[in-house]
Order: structure tokens, then sequence, then C-alpha cells
């Protein structure tokens, strides 16, 4: 042996052995660091066309998710507005304005870049290209109605979207986070009025209310209550693949 | 484990026996009629050294032209193979001939059957072992060659089966962020679990048992290395002894041939046969639950473990044989390990198992119909005259009948007649697993009935995978000790000489 191998070669299965380990070990961590939708997928806030911000128009403006994506609670899909919406209040010509709001929009705003953009594509009729945020893959369906309708609010999957002045992905979106849910959904779970036909409409949670559900959820009751609801309204969210991938 | 066993000895001795007579076999290592005296396994009147030069020979002469035109065919085949599998993994698994219902075509086909060919190394390695059949020393290291180039090539159908090969790491139970598991409750699982733990255990096996001998090529290496430095050698023409030196001294991990060694060795050796033994049955049982534990007519029945491994073994005695033949052929020297009697004895093994086969294929047709159960029936009679009858009777000829020819001696000593029924034997048993898979193009709805047939690009690969296998055997003869050296030599009349001390034949290099 050593008249081919200097002695150093000895030690060479302990080195082997223990950076073999080694790397075995950081492929294994770093795969699963990187190599999930949680590393890629969370915070992707990219610059959108127009610089809209929700933070304005839901906390300042007090506007409701819903007047703007008008058929989440009827599709599966939430829709991006189209120009119109942004129109109904930056109406652009000052004199057919009807209202004190909307001529004191347009005197605050006039030159302001975004909605000169805004304008114009109202114009002209070309919409504005906004990039989308929330992708799920071609082969998974999912419905939002089925969701905002049976008590999952919109700051379950998207987060306080009424904070952001520019939208970004708050959570993974990958299967097992969905499944996380599928599987307990008394975490997210809120009441809806016929839960409770006593309180008064003043007082109704709404789904979109982001703020006060984000306490409600956060709030130590929130999984006996969702258990209650879950059980009064048989909600029994389904797990198997062709519930949403068919 | 190859020791004889006191007992043994101490029968010979009240026996009035020697180990053997001065003449105990026939020339040519054919059984002889005297059946209280062992035959030499070793002929040719060897010493142990002779042994060493002629096994290490084959690895140290020039390349044979053979070889290397042997090589060139192979690996063109195998690079054809190469291609039709990028073609598939480019375009997607629709260039193969699958449609509903059939939707494991040729790939199925062809795992099974390497797989099962894959077996026979195991049991001679193994099963042979522990029954101390020392004829088993002079072919288990080829065998086992093939055992491992055989899974090889069987784990390859599946892993581009699945489509989309950037997945197959979903064949494995792998934490991800789907929460998605494979199902355990699938026989498809299990078989990875299997041919898993079939390979690691093969292989390990194998290399294990490779390590004394890769220690002798480091030796002779080095010296010839010392030697021609001695000479004056210098520069590229101590090149290929410098890369086999070290090659074979990384590989042989620091063997030096103590008694310590050799102590680990055997207890390791013994240990492997035993966790090796219970994978012959069960491999190959696995396998035939991806079809048994389905409910398709024709699948569904509990003899399947049985007679797939059965039909493993038979088919893997086969392809020994069909490398083994030549390979005695082309290897100076060769035919005095691999004796004509060690050839007979895997025909006898050969029609066994082919009628075990046989019998299965019998009671399943008995069973369809003395379960009467109309789609079972339906399903056999189909086999037999329905629109794949050609494979049927293909298979059956060829499994059942052909194995039968063994029981009569010319057959099985006519050395090139052995050769075409074990080719004759491998073409049936892809036939078995070919009607096999091919019943589910008539399962319980009539409409959807239909006939399958491959497309190019599935033959293509199947024989790219002959190439494959063959590429790599290629490799095996050319570069790794193709018979265990120490195992030969210890089965071997000189190893036991001081058993018989009246024996006046004493053999050299003690």
């Amino acid at each position: 042996m050593s008249l081919l191998f200097p002695e150093w070669t000895n030690t060479l299965p302990k080195v082997v052995g223990a950076v073999g380990a080694l790397a075995t070990v950081s492929v294994v961590a770093g795969v699963t660091y990187y190599f999930t939708p949680k590393f890629w997928e969370v915070g992707y806030e990219p610059v959108q066309p127009v610089s809209y911000s929700h933070k304005i128009h839901v906390q300042q403006l007090g506007i409701d998710c819903r007047y703007c994506h008008s058929h989440v609670e009827e599709s599966p899909h939430a829709n991006i507005p189209d120009t119109q919406t942004c129109m109904n209040c930056h109406t652009g010509d000052v004199a057919t304005s009807t209202s004190y709001l909307n001529s004191r929009l347009w005197e605050s705003h006039k030159d302001n870049a975004n909605l000169i953009k805004v304008r114009s594509a109202a114009a002209s009729g070309e919409p504005i290209e906004w990039r989308r945020v929330h992708k799920l893959p071609d082969y998974v369906y999912f419905n939002h109605s089925a969701h905002v309708n049976t008590g999952i609010s919109c700051v379950s999957c998207h987060g306080r979207v009424d904070t952001f002045a520019i939208v970004r992905q708050e959570h993974s979106l990958s299967m097992s986070w969905c499944l996380s849910c599928h599987r307990a959904p008394e975490n997210h779970l809120v009441p809806l009025t016929e839960d409770d036909p006593s309180v008064a409409p003043a007082e109704m949670l709404k789904v979109t209310d982001l703020e006060r559900i984000s306490r409600l959820i956060a709030s130590p009751d929130q999984k006996d209550r969702g258990l209650g609801i879950a059980e009064s309204r048989k909600i029994e969210p389904p797990q198997n693949c062709g519930a949403c991938h068919y | 484990m190859t020791t004889l066993h006191p007992d043994e000895a101490a029968a010979w001795g009240l026996a009035g026996k020697g180990r053997r007579g001065h003449d105990p076999s026939n020339p040519d290592g054919t059984l002889i009629n005297d059946q209280s005296v062992r035959p030499e396994l070793v002929l040719g009147d060897r010493d142990f050294h002779s042994v060493t030069e002629t096994i290490c020979g084959w690895n140290e002469a020039k390349t044979p032209k053979w070889w290397l035109g042997a090589f060139g065919l192979s690996t063109s085949i195998a690079g054809l193979g190469t291609l039709m599998i990028v073609y598939l993994i480019i375009t997607g698994v629709g260039v193969w001939g699958l449609q509903n219902p059939v939707a494991w075509g040729w790939a199925i086909v062809n795992f099974v059957w390497w797989v099962g060919i894959g077996h026979a190394g195991t049991l001679i390695s193994a099963i042979l072992c522990l029954f101390k059949q020392k004829w088993r020393t002079s072919i288990n290291r080829f065998a086992e060659a093939m055992t491992i180039f055989a899974v090889i090539c069987a784990g390859t159908f599946p892993g581009i089966h699945v489509g989309r090969v950037w997945m197959a790491w979903m064949l494995f139970p792998i934490p991800n962020s789907n929460w998605i598991w494979p199902n355990f409750r699938s026989p498809l699982l299990w078989d990875v679990f299997a041919v898993g733990t079939y390979f690691t255990v093969s292989l390990l096996f194998w290399y294990m048992g490779m390590i004394p001998d890769l220690a002798s090529l480091r030796d002779r290496a080095t010296i010839r290395l010392i030697d021609k430095m001695e000479r004056g050698v210098q520069g590229t023409a101590l090149l290929f002894d410098k890369i086999a030196a070290y090659a074979y001294g990384f590989l042989s991990m620091g063997w030096r041939f103590s008694t310590r060694h050799w102590n680990n060795y055997e207890k390791t050796y013994l240990m492997l046969a035993g966790l090796a033994t219970p994978l012959v049955l069960s491999v190959h049982s696995v396998v035939s639950f991806d079809f048994a534990v389905s409910i398709v007519p024709g699948w569904h029945t509990t003899i399947f473990p049985p007679y797939f491994v059965a039909g493993a073994i038979f088919s893997g005695f086969a392809m020994v044989l069909t490398l083994l033949i030549p390979a005695r052929a082309l290897f100076p020297g060769m035919k005095d390990f691999v004796t004509a009697r060690t050839v007979e004895n895997m025909c006898k093994i050969i029609t066994v198992t082919g009628t075990m086969v046989g019998f299965a294929y019998i009671t399943e047709f008995f069973i369809a119909w003395y379960g009467a159960n109309p789609f079972e029936q339906q399903t056999f009679i189909r086999r037999m005259f329905g629109p794949y009858w050609w494979a049927y009777w293909a298979m059956f000829t060829c499994n059942v009948v052909s194995p039968q020819v063994f029981w009569f001696k010319w057959c099985r000593t006519n050395i090139p007649f052995i050769f075409l029924i074990t080719i004759v034997v491998n073409i049936g048993m892809w036939f078995e697993r070919f009607v096999i898979v091919s019943t589910l193009s008539s399962d319980f709805m009539p409409s959807a009935w239909g006939y399958y047939s491959p497309t190019f690009v599935d033959i293509g690969t199947f024989i790219g995978s002959l190439g494959i296998f063959m590429t790599l055997f290629l490799l095996f003869c050319r570069f790794l000790p193709m018979l265990a050296i120490s195992e030969v030599k210890n089965v071997m009349h000189q190893a036991h000489e001081h058993l018989h001390p009246h024996d006046d034949h004493h053999g050299e290099g003690h």
C-alpha cells in the first residue's frame, strides 16, 4: 500500500465521510429552504404601470374590496377592475363631472403622472397592463366565490392588502399551504351574518374588513369559534386531488 | 463460506473415500456415473498461481479485437436507445404506443423482464452460497455483475415512463411543499423500495466480494510498474500501469490480505448472503403485486408472486448462460473454471424453473375455469385465441416446451445447443410479460377494447437497453476480475489437502 499511497491517504475515508455528511446536510437544508414557493414566491412585489396604492383607497377613503374586485362573490375569478372603474371617480372631463368629489379629485390630481396614464388609457380604450401578482399554476382550479362566501376573508390569503402601498404576495400559495387550511379551516373561518342573526347590520362583519378580521383570527378564541362555525355550517373542505386538479 | 465443513470431511474419511480420486470426472468436467466421488470443480491440473495468472490475465492482456468490435456495436446500440429516450423526454410519452386502456406498454414489459433477469445473480451468490453449492464460485461474480446491469436497465423504464422525468424524484417519499406523498398503499411504491433495496444489497455484495481480487490486480499492477521503472522505462509507457495501480488501489480500500481482513470478509459475505436471500423471493413478488393487487381479470390472482419468482430465476439463468457461453469460448482458460458440469447444473435449474412456470400457466387456466368468473374465463380464452394468440403461444413454446429438452443429457452438454435454448428462453420470458401486460387491451369495458402496438420508439428503447446492458457487461469483462479468485481457490483440492494425508497428489502454492 505504501508503495502507491502516501500516509496521509489513511485519513481520506474520514475526510470523505465528514465532507460527504456535511454536503448531504447542506444540500438537504438548501433544498428545503430555497427550493420552495416560500422562498421564491413570498414577497413578489412587481412595479406596476400605475402605482396604485391600496392603502390610500382602503384606509383613507374606506372603499370596500368589492367595489373594484366586483365579481369575487359570484365568480371563481376575482377580477382586476377595468379602467372605467377608476374613471368612476377619476373622471377626466371636468365639464361632465357630476359630483363634488369628482371635481375635487380633478383639481388635486390634474397633473398626476399616474392618473394621466389612467385617463389616456380610458380615452384610447387600451387597457392598463397590470402585472399579475398572485398566480396559481394552470393545473390548479381555485374558486374565489367558494371561499369568500364560506367565511374565508381576503386577508387569510392576501394579507393586509389595505395597508399595502404596492401589492405584494404575502403567502406561498403552495399546495401544502392550501392544505394547511383545508385540513384545519377553523383557524380562518369567520362568522357570516347568518351565523348570528342578532347582529345589527351596522355591526355586521364583512369578509373584506381586513383589519377587524385579522384581529379576530389572531385572537385566542378563534379556534373554538371556527370549530363552532364549521360544525354549524358543516364546512368540510375537500382534500381529494380532484377538488383542485381536474 | 466455501470452506469444508468438518463433518463433511469426517464423512468422507468414514466412507474410506478421499475428496478426490485421481480422475473422478470426465475430462470435460461433466458428471461421472459414480455419484459418491465428487468431480473436480477446477480442471486443467491448475495450481493456485495459475488461477491468479489466468483470471487476472483477462484484465491485463492487450485488449482483444473481438472486444473492441463488440464494444463498438454495444455502445452504438446504447446510443440509439439514448436517442430514443431523449426524443421521448423532449416530445412526451405520446411517442410510445400507449393509449387507453393499455397505459402500460413495453415500458413495464421491459422493466419486469430486466428485473427478473437480475434474480439469477442473487440466487447464485446468496442462496447457492448458503446451500454450499461450490460449483457456484466460478459464476457468482459474473452473475452478480449481470444482476447489477439488469437492474440498471430495469430502473430506466419506470424513470422515463413517468413522462416528466424531472419529477421522477416523486417516486420516493420526499417531504415537499405540496404535502404530497406517494401512495403507500400502491404496489408501485413498494416496487421502488423493493428494487432499491435489491440494487443496494446486490451492489454491496458484488463490490465487497471483489475487494480481495481488486487488491490482487493492484499488487500485480504495482509490481509491473516497479519492474518497469527498475528497467529504466519512463514516461507514457508507465501510464497504463500507473492508472491500473491507483484505480485498483483505490477500489480495493486498503486490503492487505491479512487474516483479520479475511475474517471480516467472510463474516460480511455470509451476512450479506443472508440479507440477499429473502430478496430473491421478495423483489419479484413485489413486482408481481403491480399486477396482482389490481382488479383486472387475469391479473388479480394469488399465484402471481411464486409464478413471477420462478420465472425470474428461469430467465436469469438463461441470461447468465447467454453471456457465459460466449465468454467461456472467448477468454482463454475460462472453460477450466466454468466447466461443462457447471453449465449442465444451470441447465437443470432452467428445466426446473421452466416447469414451475409452465405449471403456473396451467394453474391459472384451471383457476379461471374453476373460479367460474366469466370475465376471468374470457380473459384467458382471449389470451390463447384472441388477438394476441401469437404472443401467448410464443411464450408457451419458449418457456414450457423448450426447457424440457434438458432432460436429455446430449442437450445439456451440447454448448451451442444450450446457447440457442437460452436465447429462446429469454424471448419466451419477454413474451410472458407482454402477454400479461396486453391483457389490458380488453378489460371490463368492451367498447374500449383495442389493439396495442408499439411504435419505433418503444422498440428502439428496448433494443437500446440491450445495448446499455452489453456495454456495461463488456466494461466489466475488461476491467474487473470476472471470477472470484479467492473463492475458486477455496474449492480446489489443494485448499483441503491437509484433510487427506494419504492422498499423494499435492498441489503447489499453499
